[in-house]
């Protein structure tokens, strides 16, 4: 078998600092900025990256080099411009950001340098969890290195282009996540979506364009300019480029991140894993973070890319398997992601608001034994009126997901809570 | 036109509106609660769902929120379907799981929006079996009482307090389930528009704290289309009552003037009616209480004698002064007030005449895209224009919007793709104004420097307006600046009022008007007068003051005041020494006032509440007030009581009294137009003043009488002062409370629009007078009277609450006002030896003032700011040059 290539991985190593300038730069890094600022038209990289057929890593999949196209003409909009970079890895089971943010922090950087200049933006802004206080540290020293060697700032490389890069820690909040609340957010503003249109590309941060891009997305910009589209459309399975970060967590052997080609399927990032732990059985997963439906065990055999996932009726997500194993209640799994979406329901949109907090107690009730079968009837009531379309963003659909799917593969087990009037798992 | 099917009804609407605002216009009742025509859409309570079909071939449609919807030519359309209403329906359900159901001691109960929305779904029936959230209530002030645990989180209050009316501190806080609407510690609300949340919210939340104390059920009250008394943009209010009480007042809308909102003086300042200081019974000085009879005859005997003098007032009806006026005679009328205001008043009496001029409505100055603001803090004189002024203010944001495809009506991404874009207003005055935020430029000057630079711009605009001499330290850049920004704009506006005590400044804002025009602009004035009726008074015309004094030093002529506290407005001693002279001083008032306390003969009048009469407000616009309090024992208005004492026979009625007036009065011929006659009948009856559920008429006395008492009469209005009698919308019928099947809450108001947010199908109020005046084109002179170098000149400040004489009398507005003080930058204050906080006396022509110190860096050097228009304080009618005295110690003291 052929040695997998981890573009994006490859100067990490456990439990050992980031590479300093000097060693990521001796690897091969910034080269990708040298052969292009100045000497690639900003839009001839941005159908490059068309080409690559890059799709968000955030979890939505859409073609990062279209999301850069809808950036009008700065001579039509003259001011700033900025660059997002969304950091704020809050989804419940994903921790893949934080692997290549502490991991390779100049990699970050020089991701940047490339998607600022292909949107011709000014300013970036990397808007990186509270929490992430490694990655933040090491952002800023790198940034510092970076702004040192003339990478950044004024000028770079006599290229006569002018970038700076901000680092903002958010304040804890998982709606950050949503584009257009990062943006409220980084501008000092409650953390509330807006509503769309008009798209971040038109009126984004302090109204101007605005592209918000996933750190994983950026990642890859420098390995697509160095080793070409080809190279990169070869990396990925399924009819879908590059490789992903996936991850794992619940009761596998090995829980953790991976890089492996965009594709790869459910069962081959399990054994990735190292397979379930002695005495646990795979009952089902949540393919891509808290917000995805549940895949069955039979559906193991499905490949994890955008389209893939979605024709198994889930959604690839942030591609961060949540495992469900069978000595877990369900139920119980369900109302402990409910109360995580309950509590961060930014408050903004009113079913969303009160609806979440409702389900949660209702799972609560079933789960302490306490509830009726009118109680499932209830859930379905109110899943449907959170569902895509009817609420503000996609918070409560997301959480809504989860809930659907659980309702529907779980429902011997929510009618024995309800019959026994117990939770039989504890 | 836009066509649209809606559930199989073709429609048109017009177009640039969302679905929502469009459905709702032809009557398509879709709920809805973040929406509001004022505030836009934002598309956060999720209530206003309905199916859209992609064309004739779509049978699947999908789910969208109306408010967040443009509209398409042929859009098919569903409400009914069954899916989007059961989702209404679940929405509804959900927004109420924390609601307390506390209807029937809630003072909203029975005129709440979530009431008729919840009824529109046809939900019912609770299955949320939780805890609710509960939260604590904050003490927001005199004004508005917190009932938070009713919230059901629509946004509408922080949008308008912050985004439409520029608080700052009043906000949501918190998240998810648990937000909170209040401020970030208890206090009274600062903004003087909080008073609005009231009728923002679409639920109790926010109360108006004062009716609460008086509270009845909006179908228990008659209500009255009136004006508000308390400055001169004249807001159409609906004055509701009960057993002769003045209950509460509420907006009454009226498209070209206040549209959706008040200010809190307006709301909060007309319980003055019924105050300690209302004047009950006629007395003659140093006497007991005069009977009815005895007193109108001491009045007759005074209207018999010769060398009379009539003392006007602009806060009087046109009809009443125009009784005394007629009565002492035009060459014997002065119109009360101070030379200075006199004389602006002329000019802008003037200025509404010409057909050439276009004088704005507050709808005109919402619509402005460069405003200039000359020597004037709006904030402080006419409130709600300040609040049009502050959305004039975003002609840059529309802009830029309109650039990006944003459709204005989505507010939060308008507001947002324009943050950045500086506003439309350039503001020269002495003090920081709350409208500072929304200016570009702000030059912190003097009148005299203000003025001078009006007079520079107009001169910069067109070189035909006349030059001014250079002044010291003005910039011409910064002239240049503002002459450019008012060229680029399509719709300039110029901005002037009373506070430079200069007419040179209306003289100079005229001409910048003039030389816009000629430059082929569609610009407009708009002049902040001083009182409710001063536009009236001065197109009436009459005498300036000082010529008033002199026979009155001559001899013994007979004063008749009417309504009027000259103590407010002239040097008490030369008041003192005038009255001393008179033969006698006879005066008519609906309160106890200075002057009153003077008089040797005092005859209580009606008040506007319980008149009726027209009054013009700044633009011109005559406006009609009708009777809303009857008492047992009413006081006759002024006019009556002169006609009568006088017996002048040609006023049989007020209207006739109107036609003469229109007759005689060169520029009042249209106000036979104003208001309707007391004979108007609908189909031969008259229009009902109260709901048709008005309830215990019969047992409302019942504890002092069985016998179910007559409604009062109404001589001079056409409505019924009970429930009998046409309901319902009918031209030119001021609408006397806003209701409509389903629609029991204020929000009903667009049922009575042609189109929502628009004019109300059967005319916004009101008769524009003026532009009758074909020869007055051309400049005007202006002379600039420079301020005498390093000597203290002491500027008026008229806070909202205080600085008016009749709000100041009403208990909630008292208990808003802060102590009076002086403010001046830091370098005057070392100049003159002033430590902050210091009390000093400040004199001028012979006033002595003694007031705290403040210190207020953004005024000019050697300008002192006084808070003046307190009740007892001396008057300060102008700038005007004074003097600091340190305070001797006294052993005494």
């Amino acid at each position: 078998m052929m040695t997998l290539e981890r573009p994006l991985t490859k100067n990490i190593k456990p439990n050992t600092p980031p590479m300093g300038l000097h060693a990521y730069q001796a690897a091969g890094g910034y080269e990708a900025v040298r052969q292009t600022l100045g000497r690639v038209a900003p839009a001839d990289l941005v159908e490059m990256v068309i080409q690559s057929g890059l799709g968000g890593r955030g979890g939505g999949g859409f073609s990062a080099g279209r999301k850069w196209q809808l950036m009008p003409d700065p001579k039509a909009d003259p001011g700033p411009r900025y660059l997002v970079i969304n950091a704020d890895e809050m989804e419940p089971g994903t921790f893949k950001d934080r692997l290549l943010l502490e991991g390779d922090p100049h990699q970050m950087i020089e991701g940047i340098i490339l998607s600022a200049y292909a949107i011709q933006a000014d300013i970036s802004y990397i808007f990186v969890r509270g929490e992430y206080g490694t990655a933040i540290t090491r952002l800023e020293s790198a940034i510092g290195a970076a702004r040192d060697a003339g990478l950044l700032g004024r000028n770079i490389l006599g290229s006569s282009y002018d970038l700076e890069i901000h680092v903002h820690g958010g304040a804890g909040r998982y709606i950050c996540g949503e584009e257009t609340a990062l943006l409220n957010s980084l501008e000092g503003r409650r953390a509330v979506p807006r509503a769309k249109p008009p798209f971040p590309q038109i009126s984004g941060l302090w109204g101007r364009p605005t592209v918000v891009n996933n750190v994983e997305t950026i990642c890859n910009i420098p390995h697509i300019v160095l080793r070409g589209v080809d190279w990169y459309k070869s990396l990925g399975l399924d009819g879908e480029s590059g490789t992903k970060i996936y991850g794992v967590s619940g009761r596998v052997k090995s829980p953790g991140t991976f890089e492996l080609p965009m594709g790869t399927t459910l069962n081959d990032l399990i054994e990735h894993a190292g397979g379930m732990r002695e005495g646990y059985q795979l009952r089902a997963v949540l393919p891509g973070g808290a917000s995805t439906a549940f895949l069955l065990d039979d559906q193991l055999d499905i490949p994890l890319s955008f389209a893939g996932v979605a024709k198994a009726g889930s959604r690839l997500g942030t591609g961060t398997a949540i495992i469900l194993d069978d000595r877990t209640c369900p139920v119980g799994m369900l109302h402990n992601l409910q109360h995580f979406f309950a509590q961060e329901s930014c408050g903004w949109c009113a079913p969303c608001r009160d609806g979440l907090p409702w389900v949660e107690r209702i799972l609560a009730k079933i789960e302490s034994g306490q509830g009726e079968m009118s109680d499932l009837a209830l859930l379905d009531d109110i899943a449907g009126t959170l569902g895509p379309g009817r609420t503000f963003c996609a918070l409560a659909p997301g959480a809504m997901a989860s809930l659907v799917s659980g309702l529907t593969y779980f429902r011997a087990e929510f009618e024995q809570h309800i019959h026994t009037k117990s939770c039989g798992w504890t | 036109m836009v066509k649209l099917i809606i559930d199989g009804r073709a429609v048109e609407v017009q177009p640039d509106q969302n679905l929502l605002q469009a459905s709702l216009s032809v009557n398509a009742d879709i709920p809805y609660f973040c929406w509001h025509p004022a505030l836009g859409a934002v598309g956060s309570c999720r209530q206003c769902a309905v199916r859209v079909y992609r064309d004739d071939d779509d049978q699947v449609g999908q789910i969208v929120m109306s408010c967040m919807t443009k509209l398409r030519e042929g859009m098919r359309v569903s409400i009914a379907e069954r899916e989007v209403a059961a989702l209404r329906e679940s929405v509804v359900e959900m927004v109420l799981a924390n609601h307390p159901h506390d209807c029937p001691v809630c003072e909203v109960g029975g005129e709440c929006h979530l009431q008729d929305m919840a009824v529109m779904t046809g939900h019912s029936g609770r299955r949320y079996e939780f805890q609710k959230r509960t939260h604590l209530n904050q003490n927001l002030g005199p004004f508005i009482k917190h009932e938070m645990n009713r919230c059901i989180g629509c946004y509408r209050c922080v949008r308008f307090y912050r985004d439409y009316a520029g608080g700052d501190d009043f906000g949501v806080f918190g998240s998810r389930a648990n937000i909170y609407f209040g401020r970030a510690s208890e206090g009274a609300l600062e903004s003087p528009f909080a008073g609005n949340l009231v009728e923002i919210c679409p639920t109790g939340v926010f109360v108006d704290k004062p009716f609460s104390k008086k509270f009845r059920r909006k179908w228990d009250m008659r209500g009255t289309a009136s004006v508000c008394g308390h400055c001169a943009v004249g807001c159409n209010v609906t004055l509701q009552e009960r057993e002769g009480e003045l209950r509460r007042v509420v907006n009454r809308y009226n498209d070209a003037v206040n549209g959706y909102f008040l200010c809190d003086r307006g709301r909060f300042g007309a319980d003055y009616v019924q105050s300690e200081h209302t004047l009950r019974s006629a007395r003659l000085a140093g006497s007991a209480e005069l009977a009815v009879n005895e007193a109108r005859a001491a009045l007759a005997r005074v209207l018999a004698t010769p060398d009379l003098i009539g003392i006007g007032s602009p806060r009087a009806s046109l009809e009443s002064n125009f009784a005394l006026r007629t009565i002492v005679g035009p060459e014997n009328f002065y119109l009360g007030i101070h030379d200075t205001a006199y004389d602006m008043l002329d000019v802008a009496a003037r200025l509404i005449r010409s057909a050439r001029m276009t004088v704005a409505s507050v709808r005109d100055v919402e619509q402005a895209d460069s405003v200039l603001i000359i020597g004037e803090d709006p904030s402080e004189t006419a409130p709600r224009l300040a609040l049009a002024l502050r959305q004039a203010g975003s002609a840059g944001v529309h802009a830029r919007a309109n650039r990006n495809a944003i459709p204005l009506w989505q507010d939060i991404s308008v507001r947002d793709n324009g943050c950045e874009t500086p506003g439309a207003l350039m503001i020269m005055s002495p003090a920081a104004t709350e409208l500072d935020d929304v200016a570009w430029l702000t030059l912190r000057v003097r009148p005299d420097e203000a003025i001078a630079r009006a007079a520079m711009i107009a001169h910069a605009i067109d070189p035909q307006a006349p030059p001014c001499a250079d002044m010291p330290g003005i910039m011409p850049m910064q002239v240049e600046q503002m002459a450019a920004a008012l060229l680029a704009a399509e719709r300039p506006l110029i901005v002037v009022g009373c506070m430079t005590g200069d007419a040179d400044a209306l003289r100079a804002a005229a001409n910048i008007v003039e030389a816009l025009m000629r430059r082929g602009k569609q610009a407009r004035l708009s002049f902040i007068a001083p009182e409710v009726n001063a536009v009236g008074l001065a197109l009436l015309g009459g005498g300036r003051m000082s010529a008033c004094f002199e026979p009155l030093a001559a001899g013994s002529a007979n004063i008749v005041v009417l309504e009027n506290d000259l103590y407010r407005r002239f040097p008490h001693d030369l008041l003192d020494r005038a009255f001393k002279q008179a033969g006698s001083v006879t005066v008519l008032d609906h309160i106890e006032t200075q002057t009153t306390a003077q008089a040797g003969l005092v005859l209580p009048v009606a008040s506007m509440a319980e008149s009726d009469g027209i009054v013009v407000n700044q633009e011109g616009r005559a406006q009609r007030f009708y009777k809303a309090i009857f008492r047992q024992t009413p006081s006759l208005p002024a006019w009556q009581l002169l006609r009568d004492a006088a017996n002048i026979g040609d006023w049989p009625t007020l209207s006739a009294l109107v036609r003469v007036m229109s007759g005689t009065v060169e520029g009042l011929e249209h106000i036979v137009e104003v208001g309707l006659d007391a004979a108007f009948r609908i189909e031969g009856i008259q229009p009902a003043s109260q709901p048709h559920r008005y309830s215990g008429r019969t047992a409302v006395n019942a504890h002092h009488d069985v016998q179910e008492q007559a409604p009062p009469s109404n001589e001079y209005s056409p409505f019924a002062t009970s429930m009998e009698g046409y309901h319902g919308a009918q031209a030119g019928v001021p609408v006397p409370f806003f209701w409509s099947p389903g629609w029991n809450s204020v929000q009903s108001v667009n049922k009575f629009q042609s189109e929502i947010g628009g004019s109300l199908r059967h005319g916004d109020e009101g008769v524009k007078l003026g532009g009758q005046d074909q020869d007055s084109s051309g400049y005007w002179p202006v002379t600039i009277s420079p301020a005498e170098p390093a000597v203290l000149l002491f500027i008026p400040c008229l806070p909202v609450f205080g600085g008016e004489e009749l709000s100041a009398l009403s208990p909630a507005i008292e208990a808003r006002m802060a102590v009076p003080s002086a403010s001046m930058n830091i370098h005057t204050a070392a100049l003159h030896q002033i430590t902050e906080g210091a009390t000093m006396d400040y004199v001028t022509q012979g006033a002595c003032m003694r007031l705290v110190t403040e210190i207020d860096d953004h005024l000019p050097d050697h300008v002192v700011q006084i808070v003046a228009g307190y009740p007892g304080q001396p008057p300060l009618p102008g700038p005007v040059h004074g003097q600091v005295r340190h305070i001797t110690a006294r052993a005494d003291g």
